[in-house]
């Protein structure tokens, strides 16, 4: 089974987490006053003024005069996400986080231990309530896509469980709109043939569905019958992954380029430490505008080695930096691991060898005095 | 923070003597000999004949503290006549009057049957019935799965009605559980999580079940969350065989004091 939490607006939410005397004030989060400024994120008396994310403050503002507008604190934001963080941590070990404020738990297996999941989805929604102040929408469901149409149909607050077995009966008469994938032009498109409820599109044929929506409809089609293919950012395998937060927000390449190279000398430590290699590598960045994205990439070979991870890693970082602002983090994983096996390449065998006792005598003296006693220079450049 | 009320639908329960009501109480006895435990009962037997004014004038007046939920008629919920419906809803009303003058009414219960499906028929009765009783307090306590829906929710929003949480096993067939608050007061109603007894046994069987510690700590989160803005909170335990329900409610009462 898996929870998933959502956290609406969670920019004006945890500045009311931070302040609670601004619960009842209306606000909203924006970036400077300028006539082109945007409105972020709306607290939710706001909201019910008819405030939305992405409007001009200056409309905003000739709704509500009243109007409060607090610039973004994105260290604050990314406090929150690792304290939501961690306090999920300890109810499931697969947390997968989708974007601000949201974020899935993998709970098979944890009945024994915590009873009903959605008991579990009660204490976790309380425990973050009552420690961090956030409250939001929280759904049990046998799969990622239903419990994110639970969490839509009950926002901004409730808690939802679909019993195993009613996934369609649930879907079937809320609205197309709440479906992933369906944004505002096919939700239009949608509309104009009177496809309006979930079920209207889970029972066309394939046939139909091809014809109106392109072949690309047909995962929509599946998405309508509560079949999510390739189920899951919950992670279902062990993982490393370190998190990241930069001292000050960087944006020069060889910082950040350093930084990275500490992290995957520390994932790679406790790769060999743990007798492992790692086939999966994927990074996320996270901006000081709020925005993340992630890169992965899966190999033929497992690999276990500092120099390979770090070079693959720099790979994923040069397709990521595309973005000009500073970058305030970044979480790198490992995944898919398997036992490490020695294997010596036939054609370079003596490097291949004199790499590996390299990275054992190293591994050694760290092991000793602890990670930080020896790194290579890549990790320092610019300290 | 809101008013939590905890009590059990029903009171009136034979095998109750001896656990909860004294060895030899009488029938007659038990609404005050109730009152003294509990600040609320829901009221079934509303379900089955067609409650009287001087008779539910009577209850408060055996019980003057105690307040007072009470399902509607099955000729509003169950054997719909759509040319008799509209009198039978004034008849009701009229006849929770005195509860609703003396402010001991905390509700009226609209529990639908699992054949009461969303549809367009459905949808027009619903929404005109609670034109004739807007007057009161309701809540509605749907079993088909297909009105747990967003228009339904912000529907029942729109008309300040509250819709009912439900605790039942989560197993096919069953509704989905939504702890949403559409109204000023929340209403919960706890039918025990039997899922062996659940289809096909009696309604003995079905709500022969006691809470366990676990499970009533993460139901007081729930009614926590569910007061979180909101007036009133009325919660009802429906596990009513051998006297489980007022164990459990009285455990509830404890955990969220």
């Amino acid at each position: 089974m898996i929870i998933h939490f959502s956290i609406g607006d969670f920019s004006s939410s945890a500045t009311i987490a931070k302040d609670p005397s601004l619960k009842a004030v209306p606000f909203v989060i924006a970036r400077g006053s300028s006539a082109r400024a945007l409105v972020l994120s709306p607290s939710p008396t706001a909201r019910k003024e008819g405030i939305r994310v992405g409007m001009r403050l200056a409309h905003a503002q000739l709704i509500l005069p009243s109007l409060l507008v607090i610039e973004p604190d994105y260290r604050a934001l990314l406090r929150a996400r690792e304290a939501i963080d961690t306090v999920a941590g300890r109810y499931s070990p697969s947390v997968a986080v989708t974007g601000n404020g949201s974020f899935f738990l993998d709970m098979r297996g944890t009945t024994r231990l915590f009873g009903p999941v959605v008991d579990s989805a009660a204490r976790l929604r309380s425990e973050i309530h009552s420690s961090l102040g956030f409250d939001g929408s929280v759904a049990v469901a046998s799969n990622t896509l239903v419990a994110n149409v639970a969490t839509q149909t009950i926002a901004p607050s409730g808690l939802a469980s679909i019993p195993p077995g009613e996934e369609s009966s649930f879907l079937h008469p809320q609205p197309v709109t709440l479906l992933p994938g369906v944004g505002a032009k096919i939700a239009s498109l949608l509309h104009s043939v009177n496809i309006i409820h979930i079920g209207d599109l889970a029972g066309l044929d394939e046939k139909q569905v091809r014809s109106f929506l392109g072949p690309k409809g047909l995962e929509l089609h599946k998405r309508a019958q509560g079949v999510m293919p390739n189920d899951g950012p919950v992670p279902t395998e062990a993982m490393i992954e370190r998190r990241v937060r930069f001292s000050e927000p960087l944006i020069d390449y060889p910082l950040i380029k350093a930084a990275l190279r500490s992290t995957c000398e520390e994932s790679g430590f406790e790769l060999r430490t743990r007798g492992l290699a790692a086939r999966t590598l994927s990074l996320t960045l996270q901006w000081i505008d709020g925005k993340e994205r992630m890169r992965s990439m899966t190999l033929a070979n497992p690999i276990v080695l500092d120099a390979q991870i770090a070079a693959h890693a720099e790979i994923l970082l040069q397709a990521l930096l595309t973005r000009r602002p500073h970058v305030l983090g970044c979480t790198f994983r490992l995944s898919r691991l398997e036992p490490e096996i020695q294997t010596i390449d036939l054609f370079d065998a003596e490097q291949e060898m004199k790499r590996q006792n390299l990275q054992a005598a190293v591994d050694r003296i760290r092991n000793r005095y602890g990670i930080s006693a020896l790194s290579t220079c890549g990790a320092f450049h610019g300290k | 923070m809101a008013e939590i009320l905890v009590g059990t639908s029903g009171y009136s329960y034979p095998d109750w003597v001896g656990s909860f009501y004294p060895e030899g109480s009488r029938s007659e006895e038990f609404l005050s000999l109730y009152a003294q435990s509990f600040e609320t009962v829901e009221l079934n037997f509303s379900s089955y004949r067609m409650p009287q004014g001087a008779q539910l004038a009577l209850m408060h007046q055996e019980a003057p503290k105690l307040r007072f939920s009470l399902k509607a008629h099955q000729s509003l919920t169950h054997t719909i006549d759509p040319s008799t419906y509209k009198s039978s809803a004034s008849t009701f009303a009229q006849a929770v009057e005195p509860l609703a003058t003396e402010g001991v009414l905390l509700a009226v219960l609209l529990q639908f049957p699992p054949s009461f499906a969303y549809t367009v028929d459905h949808r027009y009765y619903l929404d005109s019935l609670i034109n004739i009783l807007s007057h009161l307090p309701l809540a509605v306590e749907f079993r088909s799965p297909s009105w747990f829906n967003k228009q339904t929710l912000d529907g029942l929003k729109k008309r300040r009605v509250s819709f009912v949480s439900v605790d039942l096993p989560q197993i096919v067939g069953t509704p989905p559980l939504l702890d949403v608050r559409t109204a000023d007061l929340g209403y919960v109603r706890l039918h025990g999580r039997n899922k062996e007894a659940w289809w096909g046994s009696s309604d003995n069987k079905r709500y022969d079940y006691l809470y366990s510690t676990g499970e009533l700590d993460s139901i007081a989160r729930r009614i926590t969350a569910l007061a979180e803005d909101a007036k009133r909170i009325a919660v009802y335990f429906n596990n009513h065989h051998r006297g489980q329900a007022v164990k459990n409610a009285q455990a509830l009462k404890t955990l969220l004091l």
